[in-house]
């Protein structure tokens, strides 16, 4: 490990209209040292890495950050990113249509009498894509990589574009699988190797024994524990990150024996634009009565598709049937699928689920609002109330009807989006990463929930990337791996006949 | 809002040697606002749903060749020639709405192939001639007062709804918060009482109520209902802030932006009434840039551009400072040209503003 501190956080206080999003931070971190900074959603870390990374400008926080010994002061990303520290955000944006080159040199593309160098731009690219064995065409559009492609792309250029003396991961491998997590484990072995600081934060604690060197624990802007015991510590790490034990819940026997819900064949979904192979290729499942069955698989293999096109949401070409609760046709538009029983939790919050700019009234309402209007006219009294009671029951914080939903936590976000399925009582709730950016906490409220809703005679189809989450909530787990369903396992699979099932490895499944 | 009011209507009553503040003057001020409030409505709703209109002014001029051709050479008389001008107009929204949601062109792109062939689709039918005069019955449609004497009963009588419509809603709101908010209450009655106090004034001191308003009030009555109370309104919100989350959740998207076209259609035909009886006339020149005065009342009004925010009344209260504006400097006199500049700049501001307010929403 380097003796050399590369970056220190002394005592950094940033208030947002008057409240203390980070409370008097201070830590530090070695060059070629990996430190895992971890906390619930709202604990004060991604602000707090803004801070450092100039995202937010001197004099608009307290305290001061120093760099190799220096106290830095930036104005921008920009004066940070020279000074060696660069961020890499959880929300990556990429600019599709562009290419991989022009994305990964984006404020920084060579130019050559004012006009951009095409040959150095794409030497640079491959250079930085070699540095990391990515095996892609540079002046490929950047749509054409995977997202686990496009984050190792970024980061690569993030490390290389300014010679990083200090590398910021916020949540990189939060739409990862495993395998994708563990290529990316080794790639940042290499970067440490060059002498670069990295801060890493995260959500899942299971990654933290891989990667880090140290562990920063934050709670409500603070930094409430700092270790350098990584290794069979995770108790200790949850009780800090929420400030109490975490409740025990107890497993019941699996049911898996009820009445057929939501039956599936040879079902066969094909993008719009291309006559590749199928994104879905001939699936054929069931969903019964009373249990939340676990759909496992890599990013790629299919199951977002297979969601949408039994949602009826899926543009392309859709063949097979799906039969809900004994009707038999397949839903054409989600808005046939809802009066059939069928609820989908989407995966991309942000993009397709949350309503922006609407209150959590008329966000729970969306897809149920017929249910309590007369003739078009809406009851107030009734739908008030309805939702402030499905509010109440999932547990909302803050809990009130008139705030815009872009002010409530990621957790807290997801809450509204599950009680507006909830509002419309349905037969079967998919759900598409349901805890995904969600914190410890919030994250056992929803198991609670979907447990509740299993119970209370519904099925429940949790489409997850999470293996811990599949192990831990399923009473029956799906595997998909390139359009087919590979496997099909009780509760209590192992987690690695999980993942020789979802990789394609026959032998083992 | 108020606060602009107030100092615009202090500013032009000093420069005007007090013509402005006379009940004469703000009565045609409410009569001349009436045509800009009735389509700014419509718009605010296409926008509130994320699309746009910008074929306004000549949607808004064809309807009103219509009439007058009905009218002059075929002798309809004036209420089937107010039925078949909004159904000419509701034709003109679904031409709109149907190449929007059918098609899938933009409705920035179909409203202006609109802007120029419904305007091109007037001239060859009239040879851009003005066509005149209408009947005296139908001018009244714009033109005629409610009198004095009426006047005083229906201040009254919408007093007496709007106190109810208050009492109603403080009730309500104290049963889900538990306490009443009495002296709250009472200073929204003072309010309105003052508001209407005030309304009297303009109109009995003049001629009574303008029928043009009217016209203003049924639609804003109506459309504020729809947008506040029903699914419609709801889904119309929903739909300009996540078309995506939207259809996820259910919405039918092509079935409400059909119905906003129509809406819009249908306020084509009154806007297109109103013009052609308060000039006795359609002329060529009628409507001409009633799009941009309707967009810029809606976003003074509150509405965003970027869709899913804004109110029906809002667009009512921008149209109303938009023609305060003119009707001020129309008083003292202030060239046409220069009035244009200053109107171009109101709205440059205005759309400043929208984004100004956006930004700091977001950071909050």
């Amino acid at each position: 490990m380097g003796t050399s501190v590369a970056l220190r956080i002394d005592a950094v206080t940033k208030l947002f209209s008057g409240i203390a999003a980070v409370k008097a931070a201070s830590f530090e971190v070695a060059a070629g040292e990996t430190v895992a900074l971890i906390g619930e959603n709202g604990a004060g870390k991604s602000t707090l890495m803004k801070v450092a990374a100039g995202v937010y400008p001197a004099g608009t926080y307290e305290g001061s950050i120093w760099i190799g010994g220096k106290e830095a002061a930036f104005r921008s990303i920009r004066e940070a990113e020279n000074a060696g520290i660069v961020l890499v955000p959880q929300e990556l944006h990429v600019a599709p249509n562009l290419s991989i080159a022009e994305n990964m040199l984006m404020g920084r593309l060579p130019k050559r009498l004012g006009v951009i160098d095409r040959v150095e731009m794409r030497r640079q690219s491959r250079e930085w894509l070699d540095f990391f064995q990515l095996d892609v065409d540079a002046s490929a559009p950047a749509s054409t990589l995977s997202p686990s492609e496009q984050r190792l792309a970024m980061i690569s250029a993030a490390v290389n574009k300014s010679a990083a003396k200090v590398l910021i991961l916020d949540e990189p491998t939060a739409s990862f699988t495993e395998g994708e997590a563990l290529h990316l484990f080794e790639k940042m072995e290499q970067v440490r190797a060059a002498g670069v600081a990295t801060i890493y934060i995260t959500h899942r604690l299971d990654e933290i024994e891989t990667v880090a060197d140290r562990v920063v624990v934050m709670r409500n802007g603070e930094v409430v524990k700092e270790t350098s015991e990584v290794k069979g510590n995770r108790a200790a790490f949850v009780r800090a990150m929420i400030g109490r034990d975490p409740k025990q819940r107890e497993r019941k026997p699996a049911r898996t024996d009820g009445e057929v819900l939501l039956s599936v064949s040879s079902f066969t979904v094909r993008s719009a634009q291309s006559e590749l192979r199928p994104l879905v290729d001939d699936v054929s499942l069931t969903i019964r009565r009373g249990e939340i069955v676990g759909l496992f698989g890599l990013v790629g293999a299919g199951r977002t598709e297979l969601a949408k096109a039994v949602f009826g949401a899926w543009d392309g070409e859709v063949t097979g049937n799906v039969e809900i609760h004994g009707g038999h046709q397949r839903p054409r538009s989600p808005k046939e699928a809802i009066a059939r029983g069928l609820a989908m939790l989407t995966e991309d919050r942000k993009r397709s689920g949350l309503i922006e700019g609407q209150t959590v009234l008329a966000n729970i309402s969306a897809a149920s609002i017929s249910e309590v209007s007369s003739y078009s006219v809406i009851r107030r009294a009734e739908e008030r109330k309805r939702n402030l009671d499905l509010a109440r029951r999932l547990d909302l914080r803050p809990l009130t009807l008139t705030a815009n939903v872009e002010n409530f936590s990621g957790g807290n976000q997801q809450k509204v989006l599950l009680a507006r399925w909830l509002a419309t009582d349905p037969t079967v709730l998919i759900v598409d990463e349901p805890t995904y950016g969600v914190d410890i906490g919030a994250r056992f409220e929803l198991y609670r929930i979907l447990r509740e809703l299993a119970e209370s005679g519904r099925g429940v189809l949790m489409i997850s990337s999470d293996l811990e989450e599949i192990v831990e909530e399923s009473d029956r787990i799906l595997v998909m791996y390139k359009g087919r369903i590979t496997g099909e396992f009780p509760a209590g699979a192992t987690r690695h006949q999980l993942m020789a099932a979802a990789t394609g490895d026959a032998a083992a499944a | 809002m108020v606060i602009v009011f107030i100092l615009l209507f202090l500013a032009f009553n000093i420069a005007s040697d007090g013509i402005f503040l006379t009940p004469r003057n703000l009565t045609l001020l409410l009569r001349q606002g009436a045509i800009v409030a009735v389509v700014a409505m419509g718009v605010s709703i296409l926008i509130i749903k994320g699309e746009i209109d910008l074929s306004i002014g000549s949607a808004v001029y064809l309807c009103g060749v219509a009439a007058a051709i009905l009218q002059l050479q075929f002798g309809v008389g004036t209420f089937g020639t107010v039925v078949a001008t909004v159904a000419v107009g509701l034709l003109l929204g679904a031409w709109q709405g149907a190449w929007t949601v059918g098609v899938q062109v933009p409705s920035f792109v179909v409203t202006l192939a609109g802007l120029l062939a419904f305007r091109g689709a007037g001239y060859y039918l009239t040879d851009a001639a003005t066509l005149a005069p209408m009947s005296e019955s139908y001018s009244a449609l714009s033109e005629g007062f409610i009198p004095p004497t009426v006047t005083y009963g229906v201040m009254a009588a919408l007093f007496a709804i709007g106190v109810l419509l208050l009492v109603l809603a403080s009730r309500s709101s104290a049963r889900e918060t538990g306490n009443a908010n009495v002296p709250l209450l009472i200073v929204k009655v003072a309010l309105l009482a003052a508001v209407a106090a005030f309304a009297t004034w303009i109109f009995v001191g003049y001629r009574g109520i303008p029928v043009a308003l009217v016209w203003v009030f049924g639609c804003g009555v109506v459309l504020w209902f729809l947008m506040t109370r029903t699914e419609f309104g709801r889904n119309a919100y929903l739909i300009g802030s996540n078309r995506e989350a939207a259809h996820l959740a259910g919405i039918s998207i092509k079935h409400h932006l059909v119905g906003g076209f129509l809406i819009m259609g249908a306020l084509y035909g009154i806007a297109g009434t109103l013009m052609t009886a308060r000039l006795s006339a359609s002329t060529p020149t009628a409507g001409l840039y009633l799009e941009l005065d309707a967009i810029a009342a809606a976003v003074i009004g509150g509405t965003s551009l970027r869709g899913g925010i804004g109110t029906v009344g809002g667009a009512i209260v921008g149209a109303a400072l938009l023609v305060t504006i003119d009707n001020g400097m129309s008083i003292l006199n202030i060239s046409s040209f220069v009035q244009m500049v200053v109107k171009g700049m109101v709205l440059l501001l205005a759309l400043a503003m929208d984004r100004a307010l956006n930004k700091r929403s977001q950071r909050g």
